[in-house]
């Protein structure tokens, strides 16, 4: 995804002189072609991220379309009030792009892990949140982030593979349905769409037939999709790289709990109110240790659907 | 003499915004009098002399910009864009009040003339660094003004800020710092002393000028000079009192947030109104 956000923003760049790109001292290097041919539209304003978030908030409300990238804890939760006032309160035309999202940094720990950064950018006023579960997502992303008038944050992996499925057009609040199925959903954001493709061939030679949902906006949500779900499907699942608390399967559970005509079973996968106190270069490692497998996945909706 | 007549206009103007400040506070019972009273000067001074603006175009894009960073002393600020015809007057008597645009912090997404939303300290100078570095790369000319407090120099945000504006060269950002050296439970020199922001601003890379924020011939002899030198942003510090204006609220620690009861209003209004007729009378002179 990191490598994918590099292209994206200097093709976006390209194409529209307006697009800033303001770094916190990273990605100098991956950069490199696009601090050569945009020198002006190119800020490394130093790991000072507080200052970064208002700077931006000036060039939005001067007309420019700054993009802010850094390692996701960094331009979240250490710059909330930053995001909160000067860019969501001002309703300021900034994109805040966390890279190394989740546990992607998986052998540096918590200071670099963000489980807590979907609860916190949802709770913000006029804030778009965008999750991508592939490098081709991120591209989409990112053009609907420039077209979109307002506040938006991106939620970054690293390395992540590319996936396989049918797209069609990418639009923020239409969550993509990867796969159609019968009476069960899993829900998946970022890298867990492949976690859950992966669960669902297994699911069905136990002969439960699951819809697969990659919900690459976490806010808006897709409520008419998610309500349709709740009257065909026995259970459904959610399964974020995330706090269980305030991310994905909350923002779902709000809409279910309260839709009148909801009637399956539901339960959130995420990382249970803990810090990860793993450590590993393969992230996929770690998600055996908290429960995020897919192994873990289908034994859980097995469980759900045949109680 | 001209000059000096120019500058009695002033001290009227900010003597009866002080009193319009005071009432439309007093009426909704709301705070922060004496923060509003300690800049006053600071700002008739920028938005009746300096500022290249004009209200009926508040957002051309080549307009001069202003900040406020300390929120908190948007009384004042409100009273002289609805005086520079920002905004109706009577607006003004809406103030904190259900319905009105006008809230105890100021809102750019509602009040014409605000550049960006503050009351949280530390935020004000990155926007107008914003805004200065998008001058820059746009090629206009205009300049970034912005108004921080001194204890509003606590935050850490103020010094990376600092810091990225020098090493950007950007002498067409303006900052002027309100050291009336009290914060709201003490004497800044007793909380977390400042020791000197002059030093510190020069160790960070701007030009730095201290003057008396609430004397115009003062104002007169730095704003003439500006950019005091090319390629380096200027802080202005200016020294000034809390609650300016009224005797027994200046420099008084509980008038940060006190609202003063009938009879201190009718005493301060008296000085006030004392003061405003003898500078109508040397305008008569």
């Amino acid at each position: 995804m990191r490598n994918s956000y590099i292209d994206s923003i200097y093709k976006a760049t390209e194409k529209n002189q307006n697009v800033i790109c303001i770094v916190g001292d990273i990605g100098a290097f991956l950069l490199r072609n696009y601090i050569r041919d945009f020198p002006s539209n190119y800020f490394n304003l130093g790991a000072a991220e507080q200052n970064i978030v208002g700077v931006a908030a000036g060039f939005a409300k001067s007309g420019k379309i700054p993009f802010v990238y850094t390692i996701t804890p960094f331009i979240t939760s250490r710059v909330y009030e930053q995001i909160k006032i000067d860019v969501c309160y001002n309703n300021a035309n900034v994109k805040i792009v966390g890279v190394g999202s989740g546990i992607s940094y998986g052998t540096m720990g918590s200071t670099h892990h963000t489980l807590e950064d979907i609860a916190i950018m949802r709770a913000l006023p006029n804030m778009i949140v965008l999750s991508p579960s592939d490098p081709r997502e991120v591209e989409e992303a990112i053009i609907a982030a420039v077209k979109h008038k307002g506040p938006v944050y991106i939620r970054l992996m690293l390395a992540s593979k590319p996936l396989d499925y049918n797209r069609g057009k990418f639009e923020i609040g239409k969550a993509r349905v990867v796969k159609d199925g019968k009476n069960a959903a899993i829900i998946a954001t970022g890298e867990m769409v492949g976690v859950a493709l992966v669960a669902e061939e297994n699911l069905r030679k136990k002969k439960i037939d699951c819809y697969i949902i990659n919900m690459h906006t976490l806010k808006p949500i897709d409520e008419k999709l998610l309500k349709k779900l709740s009257e065909k499907c026995k259970a459904i699942i959610t399964i974020e790289e995330h706090s269980v608390i305030g991310g994905m399967g909350s923002a779902v559970s709000q809409v279910l709990s309260q839709y009148p005509k909801n009637s399956t079973r539901f339960k959130i996968i995420g990382f249970n109110d803990v810090f990860c106190k793993e450590y590993s270069s393969d992230k996929f490692e770690i998600f055996k240790k908290y429960g995020l497998s897919s192994t873990d996945l289908v034994r859980e909706m097995i469980s759900l659907y045949k109680l | 003499m001209a000059k000096n007549n120019n500058n009695l206009v002033l001290e009227l103007k900010a003597t009866e915004f002080r009193k319009e400040i005071l009432e439309m506070i007093v009426n909704a019972k709301g705070t922060h009098i004496a923060s509003a009273f300690s800049i006053v000067d600071i700002l008739v001074y920028l938005y009746y002399k300096v500022l290249k603006i004009n209200p009926q175009y508040p957002k051309d894009e080549k307009r001069d910009k202003f900040v406020l960073s300390k929120g908190h002393g948007c009384a004042a600020l409100y009273v002289v864009l609805a005086n520079k015809g920002f905004f109706p007057k009577k607006t003004l008597k809406t103030y904190c009040t259900p319905g009105s645009i006008l809230g105890g912090h100021p809102d750019s997404t509602r009040i014409p003339g605000v550049e960006a939303s503050t009351g949280s300290l530390g935020h004000g100078l990155s926007v107008a660094v914003g805004f200065a570095l998008a001058n820059k790369i746009n090629k206009i000319n205009s300049k970034v003004y912005c108004l921080v407090g001194d204890g509003e120099c606590n935050e850490g945000a103020i010094w990376e800020a600092a810091m990225v504006s020098s090493h950007h060269k950007l002498d067409n950002l303006i900052l002027i710092l309100d050291d009336n050296k009290l914060l709201i439970s003490g004497f800044a020199k007793d909380i977390l002393n400042p020791l000197s922001f002059k030093d510190k601003f020069e160790a960070f890379g701007w030009n730095a000028i201290e003057i008396d924020g609430h004397n115009f011939s003062d104002f007169d002899k730095v704003f003439e000079t500006l950019p005091l030198r090319n390629k380096k942003p200027t802080v202005i510090i200016a020294n000034t009192i809390k609650g300016k204006g009224v005797d027994f609220m200046e420099n008084e620690k509980e008038w940060y947030s006190k609202l003063p009861n009938n009879e201190e209003m009718k005493k301060a209004q008296g000085q006030l109104n004392q003061k405003i007729d003898n500078i109508k009378k040397q305008l008569q002179k």
